[in-house]
């Protein structure tokens, strides 16, 4: 368990609940953003699934049983909480001629904040495309750079799994990218 | 060219991101908190009464309607078809008393809500005039009773 999470436990046990509300909104709040824009690209669609996930997280703190990491639960409910909006936003495109994936990577330009040169716009349209669970695999584990027994453990699958998962995805993105550049 | 993925300028974060964002998530996390504390108990109930009462007729409808469905081919499956009927804080409410279950420990998505909130409407159906405590403590009971593999079980009592 790392300090943070130490901490952040402790402080609410002794009924701290504003001192660790405040660590654990400050220690994981822009990890968290990271990972959830990664997968639904839009600021507004993050800071509403960011929020959800703290909201939560904070209901449920009693019931936490420190099985897994403090960390890994947030990420598991992070992960949990834009799936379950890629999968509803899915679900209101299934009548258009345009595939939901090709919309969701397009809408990196619609906005002028993304800042990034052309090959990281090409990654992460590549990233937008993949399934929700491959997405969730590549950024945790490239982006946030996890080791495979965490991601296995946030995603619910085993390690080998998640293994096996990110080698197509970096297979798959990096044959993408060659072709480009 | 093989290592086109290892340079360290791809890894970095390529959104700009509102001034002042982070410094102010924690007031407005606070803030919805403090807010949905409020409402939610009166309000959740008041959409809850409302939903049910729409799935009750719905589900009577399917019902007959899934009868001859069934019959003719074998397809009908009242679990999907029920689920368009979810409205989206209903499912926000059952992820959240899952999570407070700590049965969100196990990796839950849309179907499994949709299977529970199912299962759940079915037993309020059976109980006329219920008090919220004693709704509450059917949902509670029925929480407690789920293995992590529940979606699978209710699927497949719902295609029998």
């Amino acid at each position: 368990m790392t300090a943070d999470e130490s901490s952040i436990l402790q402080n609410y046990r002794d009924g701290n609940k504003d001192v660790a509300f405040n660590l654990l909104v400050r220690s994981y709040g822009k990890r968290l953003y990271w990972h959830i824009r990664q997968m639904v690209a839009s600021h507004e669609d993050t800071d509403d699934i960011l929020q959800n996930t703290f909201i939560k997280i904070w209901r449920s703190l009693d019931s936490f049983r420190g099985e897994s990491g403090l960390y890994t639960w947030l990420y598991k409910i992070a992960t949990n909480e834009s799936i379950t909006f890629l999968n509803k936003e899915r679900s209101k495109n299934k009548f258009s001629f345009t595939s939901f994936e090709h919309k969701l990577s397009n809408s990196l330009t619609v906005t002028n904040d993304f800042k990034g040169d052309d090959i990281q716009l090409a990654l992460s349209r590549e990233v937008l495309r993949l399934p929700d669970k491959q997405k969730a695999i590549f950024s945790l584990r490239y982006y946030q750079e996890m080791d495979y027994k965490e991601i296995a453990e946030i995603l619910d699958i085993s390690p080998d799994a998640a293994k096996a998962s990110y080698s197509v995805a970096y297979k798959k993105i990096e044959a993408a990218l060659k072709e480009k550049f | 060219m093989n290592e086109i993925l290892e340079n360290k300028k791809l890894k970095e974060f390529p959104f700009d991101i509102p001034q002042g964002y982070f410094s102010t998530l924690e007031g407005r996390v606070r803030a919805r908190i403090d807010s949905e504390n409020e409402n939610k108990s009166a309000k959740v109930w008041r959409t809850i009464k409302a939903s049910i009462a729409l799935a009750a007729a719905f589900l009577l409808i399917m019902g007959l309607g899934g009868v001859v469905l069934k019959y003719s081919t074998g397809a009908f499956n009242s679990n999907n078809i029920v689920a368009e009927q979810i409205d989206d804080e209903i499912v926000d409410s059952i992820q959240t008393l899952l999570l407070q279950k700590g049965i969100y420990t196990a990796f839950v998505e849309d179907s499994d809500v949709e299977a529970a909130y199912n299962q759940i409407v079915e037993s309020i159906n059976e109980n006329e005039d219920l008090s919220e405590a004693e709704f509450e403590e059917i949902i509670k009971e029925y929480l407690n009773t789920l293995p992590t593999t529940y979606s699978n079980l209710l699927a497949e009592e719902f295609n029998k």
